[in-house]
């Protein structure tokens, strides 16, 4: 039926798999990187000079993770879903291959240069503009590849996963050029163009919409595409999934400032972010139950099918993190959280319970499938599931518990008026929960790592079986 | 290699494709209302309300 040769498909899987390794590379870094600061929250003492120090290798986890890690494993499993839906190869596959060696470059200079201290020093955009112009160009060049695939594509009928993957490709290149607008001063410093009041509405406008589509839409692209996939149950309704699809769409970009409440941001734009929030249950949950409800149709597959439970975890982690998320943009709730370690609790059930669940699910469908061959060994695949499972739960408690201690005590007054505790006692409080957390990435890494070794071993069986084809 | 492209039928289930929970609607549905209910009283040029005069009259009931 296909009027394209094998060989075309080739070409492009290799390029997915090729961001796929480089993403595991930066990730495996990254998660080094986060284990080694949560050790120093509770053992400061161990603060090394230079590129050893906290400041510079924080930067380096959250930025490394959420564009190495993340971003690489996104558009290598973007082109990945892209070919199959759009029953074509990739328009310009040569642009596609490029931007696996753009990608790589991107990442390399951005972290070497935050472990030199050369910073934007915007949250979740800290790579000094060489960095983020590497990543526009990147950005652009994908952009013509997917967009113009899909245009040119042999599938009249749009399926859902392409809808989220055409709007993370348009919302992250318009937020990124505008929180980006900087005038460079030297190779290694640059002023953003934006200060004061409006700066911070760009910036969480941009913050909030890069987790919005990288960790959100992006996500939500792969769960759609890969439950059916490893399952064999349909998605229970295609009406839900658009309304779902449309309602997340329209409300997402308004509620970047409930990262921003009880600031000098005017009231009413606080107003809007925060009744948008609130609005975002809705559409989000129209995901959670379509996952829920395909499901039901046969629970037994979270035996049977072993990636079922990847995905249907990693969508009620979402589910409680889209009812928690709108709770922590009340005003009331607001002022008992923010400056907590609640918002760090939220942010890893997020991405060590959602995005991680997911996206590690995809590559363990993706790899053996390139290489028609099956995983190595589901077991490893369980114990990695279990692992990360415990992991992610013991770090996101142990935070919301110490966010809300600090809160409470930053919180109290004496009759008088007067701070209860400083800041000292608050923080001497924490270091228990501090070292639980490292104790729940400790076992989560390790997770990954059994990942890791899994993917290898399934690439070792694959490349010795084509080998043995040749 | 087989899997290289898709059919529509493996992603969409034929006989509820266009159902909509009842609970799910119910939800949307009042977080609609809520979202608008809440816009009205916190917009200081609807209800006048604000930030500062929330945060003096909490001094007062101190
Ligand atoms: C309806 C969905 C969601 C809403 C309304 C929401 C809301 C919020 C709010 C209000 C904050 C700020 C808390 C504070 O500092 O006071 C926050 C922080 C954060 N959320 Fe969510 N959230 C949602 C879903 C998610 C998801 C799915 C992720 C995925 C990982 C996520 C990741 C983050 C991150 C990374 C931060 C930290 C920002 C910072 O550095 O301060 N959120 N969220």
């Amino acid at each position: 039926m296909s009027v394209y040769k094998m060989g075309d498909y080739h070409y492009d899987n290799q390029t997915v798999r090729k961001f796929i390794y480089s993403s595991i590379f930066w990730g495996v870094l990254a998660l080094i990187a986060g284990v080694w600061i949560s050790i120093l929250f509770w053992a400061p003492g161990l603060n090394g000079p230079g590129w050893l120090t906290y400041g510079r290798l924080r930067s380096f986890h959250v930025n490394v993770m959420a564009f190495g890690l993340v971003l690489g494993a996104l558009i290598g499993i973007f082109y990945y879903i892209t070919i199959r839906l759009t029953k074509r190869p990739l328009l310009f596959p040569k642009i596609a291959r490029f931007t696996v060696y753009l990608f790589n470059l991107a990442i390399a200079v951005g972290g070497w240069g935050l472990l030199m201290g050369y910073t934007k020093s915007l949250a979740y955009n800290e790579f000094e503009w060489p960095a983020s112009l590497l990543i526009v160009i990147l950005w652009v060049l994908m952009a013509v590849v997917i967009l113009g695939t899909i245009i040119k594509r042999k599938e009249e009928q749009m399926y859902i996963s392409l809808w989220y993957i055409i709007a993370t490709v348009v919302t992250l290149a318009v937020i990124y050029v505008v929180n980006n607008l900087v005038v460079p001063a030297g190779l290694f410093k640059s002023y953003p163009v934006f200060a004061g009041v409006n700066g911070a509405n760009v910036e969480w406008w941009y913050g909030h919409n890069a987790v919005g589509s990288e960790l959100t839409m992006a996500t939500l692209a792969l769960f759609y595409y890969f439950l059916p996939k490893s399952t064999g149950l349909p998605i229970y309704s295609h009406r839900l999934s658009i309304i779902a699809f449309w309602s997340l769409i329209f409300a997402y970009l308004w509620a970047g400032a409930h990262h921003l409440v009880y600031t000098p941001i005017p009231d009413w734009i606080q107003t809007v972010a925060i009744a948008m929030s609130i609005f975002l249950i809705a559409p989000s949950w129209g995901s959670v139950v379509n996952g829920f409800y395909t499901v039901r149709e046969d629970w037994g597959r979270m035996r049977t099918h072993y990636l079922t439970k990847f995905f249907i975890l990693g969508i009620t982690f979402y589910g409680i993190q889209t009812v928690q998320g709108p709770t922590q943009a009340l005003r009331v709730v607001s002022s008992l959280i923010h400056y907590t370690d609640w918002v760090v609790g939220h942010v890893h059930m997020g991405a060590m319970g959602w995005d991680a669940l997911v996206i590690t699910g995809a590559i363990y469908y993706i790899i053996p499938k390139i290489y028609d061959t099956e995983i190595y060994s589901e077991k490893i695949a369980n114990t990695h599931f279990w692992l990360v499972l415990t992991g992610q739960i013991i770090y996101s408690i142990t935070m919301w518990i110490a966010g809300i201690q600090e809160g409470a005590m930053q919180k109290a007054v004496n009759p008088d008026g007067t701070l209860k505790y400083t800041w000292d006692q608050i923080v001497a409080k924490d270091i228990p929960y501090w070292q639980f957390r490292t104790l729940g990435g400790v076992i989560f890494v390790a997770g990954m790592l059994f990942f890791v070794y899994n993917i290898l071993m399934t690439v070792r069986k694959g490349n010795a079986l084509v080998a043995s084809k040749a | 290699m087989a899997d290289d492209v898709d059919s529509q039928e493996e992603f969409e289930a034929k006989e509820t494709s266009k159902a909509l929970p009842g609970g799910w609607l119910l939800l949307f549905i009042g977080v609609i209302l809520f979202a608008i209910v809440y816009f009205i009283a916190y917009t200081p040029a609807i209800s006048g309300w604000t930030q500062t005069g929330a945060y003096e009259q909490s001094l007062h009931n101190k």
